[in-house]
């Protein structure tokens, strides 16, 4: 008892109190500190090697929970896989990379506007309540906070969330803390994708505060809006899968599947220039 | 008695490599490891195990940094594991050095009660950001709280091995003492 009375533990203890009322508040008010970059600094190439062994470790717990769905899974990816082999098997792989550098490039010139970055992910922190990527490129490369990040296909993955001289974190749509503002390419119905708990489980996210008469149906395709200046107009988020109504908000909600792969990446590129939409 | 001395500073430099070594492994490796959609609180049972045999400032200074390294390597936005792994240690503390005289009964005791907090905190940032209670404590906290339970046990039969082979004669003294106090 008598160290719980020592002056080194009362100090300790307030010091403790201190660093998390401080960070937290710096955290929740959008600062970042010198300390945690300078952490990140080191970390990052260790992150990057221990995250490789976590590549190589993949998916063996799932063994475990979900042996009878992922043996049954199995013998029809095998089956499917006799079907597809004697068609794809020579040019696979040279197909695939050719499609992704010409994707990359239609969007190029698509969008003359866009300035990209590539960046490849060295390490993703998959919490228990966030997911976030750490990509193996930051402010030496001109990447920054709050710029928006797309993959191959022009999908929308995220935004950069904080950014150190090699190094930058990122948050994905189906995280609970973003927000973007969205419409649909139909009928032009705006609203807000936000990340869902639930939903984000599922790699989903949400379509929410649309009117209750909005327009909208399954199949509908939601695109960025532009409005906040983060993203550019235009990006494609992803397609509706279920539309539903709020009954406490008296607001239509739809179900969003993302258009990029998000939970497979391993390279992703970053808008770190584009020209603003400014509303009429 | 530099010789004593030498053996217990080469075992706390070792028990922080191991602590920082945890704090990469929730972070990196465990979430391709997840089991029922979670991941372990890896380095609180570090903390919990390491807490009961090692010195109680030693313990105390290795909890706030390892909760200040995890929150930022895994660039969480609440700050809290330092307040959350200094309290779990000095329940440790209390319960192995002051309670109980062995050291199997308060490590399961002190453990089960952190990983418990670990759930709770869990459940409650969940919360404030928007999650169902309900559903955060099924689909997460509960799950975390199991895969803890289970990684904890080699944490605790691997803190037991180091100590053994770090130990000198200055600890057992202190143990004795404590066990009599």
């Amino acid at each position: 008892m008598k160290f719980f009375k020592s002056k080194f533990f009362i100090i300790t203890l307030i010091v403790t109190v201190l660093i998390a009322a401080v960070f937290t508040a710096m955290s929740l008010f959008g600062y970042s500190s010198y300390i945690k970059a300078g952490i990140n600094y080191v970390t990052t190439p260790i992150q990057k090697l221990s995250d490789a062994v976590g590549r190589a470790l993949d998916g063996y717990a799932s063994y475990i929970t979900e042996f009878d769905k992922l043996k049954k899974e199995n013998e029809e990816l095998k089956n499917q896989i006799n079907e597809m082999l004697d068609d794809v098997q020579s040019a696979k792989g040279v197909k695939e990379e050719n499609d992704r550098l010409r994707r990359m490039l239609e969007v190029k010139e698509e969008h003359l506007d866009y300035k990209f970055e590539p960046a490849d992910i060295v390490g993703r922190e998959d919490g228990n309540y966030m997911t976030v990527f750490t990509l193996g490129r930051g402010k030496n490369n001109g990447i920054d906070k709050d710029m928006p990040i797309i993959s191959a296909n022009s999908g929308l993955i995220g935004r950069i969330t904080d950014a150190g001289a090699t190094w930058s974190k990122a948050c994905s749509i189906v995280d609970m803390d973003s927000s973007v503002g969205a419409y649909v390419e139909r009928s032009r119905s705006s609203g807000i994708v936000v990340g869902d708990y639930e939903l984000g489980l599922r790699g989903l996210c949400k379509m929410a505060y649309m009117q209750s008469d909005a327009d909208i149906e399954v199949g509908d395709r939601i695109l960025t809006s532009g409005v906040g200046s983060v993203y550019p107009r235009g990006l494609i988020i992803g397609t509706v899968t279920e539309v539903s109504y709020d009954e406490s908000l008296r607001t239509k909600y739809a179900v969003i599947k993302p258009y990029a792969e998000i939970s497979g990446l391993s390279s992703v590129m970053v808008l770190t220039s584009f020209e603003r939409y400014v509303e009429e | 008695m530099q010789k004593k001395n030498a053996a217990a500073v080469m075992r706390m430099i070792l028990t922080a490599v191991y602590t920082a070594a945890a704090v990469l492994l929730q972070c990196s490796v465990f979430p391709h490891l997840r089991l029922f959609g979670a991941i372990p609180e890896l380095t609180l049972c570090v903390i919990v195990c390491v807490s009961c045999w090692e010195d109680e400032k030693f313990s105390c200074i290795l909890a706030v940094c390892a909760g200040f390294l995890l929150d930022t390597v895994g660039s969480d936005k609440f700050t809290l594991s330092p307040l959350m792994f200094l309290l779990s240690a000095c329940v440790s503390i209390l319960l192995a050095k002051r309670v109980f005289a062995g050291k199997l009964i308060p490590a399961v005791i002190s453990g089960g009660a952190a990983l418990a907090a670990g759930a709770v905190k869990t459940t409650l940032i969940l919360a404030a950001k928007g999650a169902p209670v309900n559903a955060a404590i099924l689909h997460t906290a509960l799950p975390q709280l199991l895969y803890g339970a289970i990684v904890f046990i080699p944490v605790f039969l691997l803190s037991v091995l180091h100590f053994r082979i770090f130990r000198n004669s200055f600890d057992l003294g202190r143990l004795r003492a404590g066990a009599r106090a």
